[in-house]
């Protein structure tokens, strides 16, 4: 290629294979440092800063990482640190790893020295256009001024890792002829290193002045940036290119003198002692750099070598760690999605066995196995043992079994722990009874386990037995689950059975059904069921319920000995005789009577209600209550408001007898002369009763009388005078007919009774 | 009831041949007349009886002239007592079962004109059985008569429909029962 000029398709040329690099090669010193304080764990932002800015290669990568991220810089805080920390650490260094790193191996120690020298440079003119930017104060961003020292020659990096054998020969060359690289290369590629540098620059998405600085730092950048004062950039970065150069830090590639322009000094305003302080301190900062990228230390090669293998340990361990990881999530969240889908197909209405059949079917499908057959045993008294077996999805069936004669149906050491255990020796009954075939070996079997003890066992075969160790954990946890659901199940089951039981006891009237064929023709009472009463809590109900299974057996006897009696007084002569077995008659009609009551209490006639006339029914009261208490006359007061309504909707006759019942008590509060009874009636506040109140100035009764009051059989009186039913009648013809009563009293100030009855249906 | 039997009757009542009879009657055996102007024998009932009596011989097939009243109670005690009441009166002729089975066997062979019979029994209700037998032709003429402790208005009603002749509530009085038998069985 020397000694022929370039034309526009060698320059093309060129472009096109620069372009096509993805990152400038760095350097092996400071992949090694980046790679052991990787491996160290000792990356921290700042020092990861550092680093990058010691390195061409690594800086543009960061940019054009940025640019891909789609992150943007705030404005003015371009920065590599804000780079890091806007980027994931691990994608920097994948990022890091994807980049080359200069392979000084193969080539000769000369080129990897060399490029050393050029990064060198790049550095030194870095430090330097800091500086001349920081001195100046031309409005030029010291930073950016670093950076695009650090990246000015990018251009030749590309070119020596792309096409080294031109570019040592273009070196060659500059070196004889004394001349500046940038000639060369337009001599030869018919490009230079500046424009090469442009383009990578816009293609990594450098800062903007940046690439306008690496493109222009050759040219007339004087003239350049009084029209474009952005380019400022660009003298600062042509100055600190020179100065760096005749610092001799590093080395440029260009061999002429190098010189600054007057114009350059004097349009930068910098003084000559300004650039000499800064060419002196130069080579301490950059010393300071080189240090930080490791370029001091011997045989980084090496280093560098070993470094990466460590790391490559490092990420092949972090990645099994991380594989088993991801492995046992994976059968974790399986697990899980097994519980949640069984959990959720379960709805209330499901029997235990349905329940059993369900989850040996997931069984089945989760683990992979052969036959599976669950079977209940939650009690142990059973005879028989309710299975479902499952062959496969579409093939399962429910049995019923015969519980083992001389053994447990559960194992004893799973009664009340789990183990998994071989079925074979333990189910032997099992496999008898089946009709399909476990296959032994394979066998193994579970316990079902809820609170602590083993209401039902799964038998499986399994189709990878040394795995079935390794898997018992999960079958604990699924056993378990399956365990609680099915006791839950059976406990709704058997309550369900109960109450239907108990259902039957208090719905059914003893009465009218059948008795239960016993073969003994023992008279014994049938059960008073309590639970029965104290569940009805009212005790008007349990009452009836009571009369009702008391009075048909009540009857018989009295018929036994009444009929006797009746028969002795008729074959009797003896009067007195005579008279005690008539006593003895008597006195059982007047049981039965009581009896008749109680039934009658019991089972009321359901009231037939009609618009009644007040008036109508209250006269027939009084009339009632007269017989009653068997008083000619009762001294009544009756007071009747004007807006009374003329109707109530109530069954007469019913009401007629409660009200009578109650004038009746009134009538016998008053123990010597009869006295005034008050009647009133007037409409309620709601409008939709009729309040009708019957006081008396009688003997009142006491809190614990009035509380008794319409106890059924309850008297306030002396024994034997009454039954003590009038209340108690009065009280649930009220309630039957959707009225209500009230009684207040005062012992020795007379009683008033409240009766509200309805207005309407 | 009959009071005069020929020898053919007789001889059925007796459960032996028409000649049996003849030759007894000609032996003196079993007292009797001639009908005047013929030669037909004709038996008196009290001396049919009387030579029934003489040779052992089952009155079964003999109408005593009694109702027969049979009473179905499971309680032992109340049929007893039933048995006496009736016994006592003199115009009944009795038999007892203490359950609805019992009740069917006994009615088949015993042919009561009346059935007292309790509502609550231990292997079938009381108005099963009302209804079997009426359902049966053979039994049309039998009355019944529901004795119970507990029933209610509209059973009673339902009872009466199903074919019982009356119903009478336990306990009640001998008198009355005696009353409604006699009334439903048309004596008196």
């Amino acid at each position: 290629m020397p000694g022929k000029t370039a034309d526009a398709t060698v320059a093309r040329q060129v472009e096109l294979a620069i372009n096509r690099l993805d990152s400038i090669s760095i350097l092996p010193c400071v992949g090694a440092r980046f790679l052991s304080e990787l491996n160290q764990f000792q990356l921290s932002p700042q020092s990861l800063t550092e680093l990058i800015e010691c390195d061409p290669g690594l800086t543009a990568k960061v940019f054009s990482l940025v640019h891909k991220e789609g992150q943007n810089f705030p404005d003015n805080n371009l920065s590599i640190r804000q780079a890091i920390d806007k980027l994931p650490l691990r994608l920097i260094r994948d990022a890091f790893f994807s980049i080359n790193v200069y392979s000084a191996f193969e080539q000769n120690k000369e080129r990897a020295l060399f490029r050393s020298q050029l990064v060198l440079h790049a550095i030194a003119t870095a430090c330097c256009a800091r500086k001349i930017a920081e001195t100046v104060q031309s409005g030029v961003n010291p930073y950016l001024a670093y950076l695009a020292g650090l990246l000015h020659n990018i251009g030749n990096l590309a070119l020596d890792q792309e096409m080294p054998r031109s570019f040592t020969q273009i070196l060659e060359e500059a070196k004889s002829q004394d001349a500046s690289i940038c000639d060369v290369e337009q001599k030869y590629l018919g490009i230079d290193y500046t424009t090469l540098g442009k383009r990578l620059a816009q293609k990594w998405h450098l800062p903007n002045s940046v690439t306008m600085a690496i493109w222009l730092h050759h040219s007339n950048t004087v003239t350049v940036s009084q029209n474009m004062p952005e380019a400022k950039i660009a003298q600062v970065l042509q100055l600190a290119d020179i100065l760096a150069r005749q610092a001799g830090i590093g080395r440029s590639g260009s061999y002429d003198t190098a010189e600054v322009p007057e114009e350059l000094v004097q349009s930068l305003t910098i003084t000559s002692e300004q650039m000499d302080q800064i060419r002196e301190n130069l080579s301490e900062q950059v010393a300071i750099k080189s240090k930080i990228a490791g370029m001091d230390l011997p045989d980084t090669a090496t280093a560098y070598c070993n470094a990466v293998h460590l790391a490559a340990a490092q990420l092949a361990k972090d990645n099994t760690t991380l594989s088993q990881e991801n492995r046992r999530l994976q059968t974790a969240s399986g697990q899980f999605d097994f519980t949640a889908d069984f959990l959720l197909s379960i709805n209330p209405d499901n029997t235990a066995l349905d329940i059993a059949e369900n989850f040996a079917v997931r069984w089945q499908k989760f683990y992979q196995t052969g036959l599976v057959c669950l079977y209940l045993a939650a009690d142990t008294t059973s005879q028989t043992l309710e299975a479902v077996v499952v062959e496969n999805q579409s093939q399962r069936k429910t049995v019923l079994l015969n519980a083992p004669a001389d053994s447990p149906a559960i194992p004893p050491e799973i009664a009340n722990s789990f183990a998994l255990l071989d079925a074979w020796g333990h189910a032997d009954w099992l496999f008898e009874q089946l009709d399909v075939d476990f296959e032994p070996g394979k066998t193994r079997l579970v316990p079902l386990l809820s609170g602590g003890r083993t209401i039902g066992v799964l038998v499986f075969e399994f189709r990878y037995p040394t795995d079935a160790e390794k898997l018992e954990e999960k079958f604990k946890a699924s056993a378990l689950i399956a365990g609680s659901v099915l006791d839950m199940a059976f406990t709704a089951q058997k309550q369900q059975h109960f109450a239907e039981q108990f259902a039957q006891l208090v719905i059914s009237s003893p009465a009218a059904a059948p008795r239960v064929s016993v073969p003994a023709p023992a008279k014994e009472p049938p059960a008073i069921t309590e639970p029965a009463l104290s569940a009805a809590g009212n005790m008007v109900t349990a009452l009836a319920e009571m009369a009702a299974g008391a009075a048909h057996e009540l009857n018989n006897p009295l018929l036994v000995i009444s009929g006797r009696a009746q028969l002795l007084g008729q074959a009797e002569t003896d009067p007195e005789k005579k008279r005690m077995l008539k006593q003895i008659q008597d006195n059982t009609t007047e049981i039965t009577s009581i009896i008749d009551e109680l039934m009658s209490f019991a089972n009321p006639v359901p009231p037939r209600p009609a618009q009644t006339g007040i008036n109508q029914i209250l006269e027939e009261a009084v009339e009632l209550a007269s017989q009653k208490a068997n008083v000619e006359h009762i001294n009544t007061q009756m007071e009747f408001s004007d807006d009374l309504p003329p109707d109530v909707f109530v069954d007469s006759a019913q009401i007629v007898s409660a009200i009578a019942n109650v004038i009746t008590n009134s009538v016998e509060s008053y123990t010597g002369d009869l006295g005034p009874i008050k009647i009133t009636a007037r409409p309620e506040q709601s409008g939709n009763f009729v309040k009708l109140q019957i006081a008396d100035l009688g003997c009142g009764m006491d809190e614990q009388t009035l509380r008794k009051a319409t106890y059924p059989f309850f008297s306030g009186k002396p024994a034997g005078r009454k039954r003590g039913m009038g209340l108690a009648h009065a009280a649930r013809f009220i309630q039957l007919n959707k009225g209500m009563l009230d009684i207040a009293s005062r012992p020795g100030g007379g009683t008033t009774v409240t009766i509200l009855l309805p207005v309407h249906n | 009831m009959k009071d005069l039997f020929t020898t053919g009757e007789a001889a059925d009542i007796c459960n032996v041949s028409q000649q049996t009879i003849i030759r007894c009657f000609d032996a003196g055996k079993v007292q009797g007349f001639r009908v005047p102007g013929s030669k037909f024998r004709r038996i008196p009932r009290s001396n049919l009886i009387k030579f029934m009596k003489d040779h052992n011989i089952p009155f079964g097939n003999l109408d005593s002239g009694k109702r027969k009243v049979l009473i179905v109670d499971d309680d032992a005690e109340i049929v007893e007592l039933l048995v006496d009441v009736l016994t006592r009166d003199g115009r009944f002729e009795i038999k007892t079962a203490a359950s609805g089975y019992e009740a069917g066997i006994q009615t088949q062979q015993f042919r009561p004109d009346l059935i007292l019979l309790d509502y609550m029994l231990p292997d079938v209700n009381g108005n099963v059985v009302c209804q079997t037998i009426r359902k049966n032709p053979e039994f049309e003429h039998i009355k019944i008569i529901i004795v119970s402790g507990v029933v209610k208005r509209d059973e009673i009603n339902q009872l009466l429909k199903s074919g019982a002749e009356d119903f009478i509530k336990k306990p009640f009085n001998i008198t009355e029962l005696t009353d409604k038998v006699t009334t439903v069985l048309k004596m008196k």
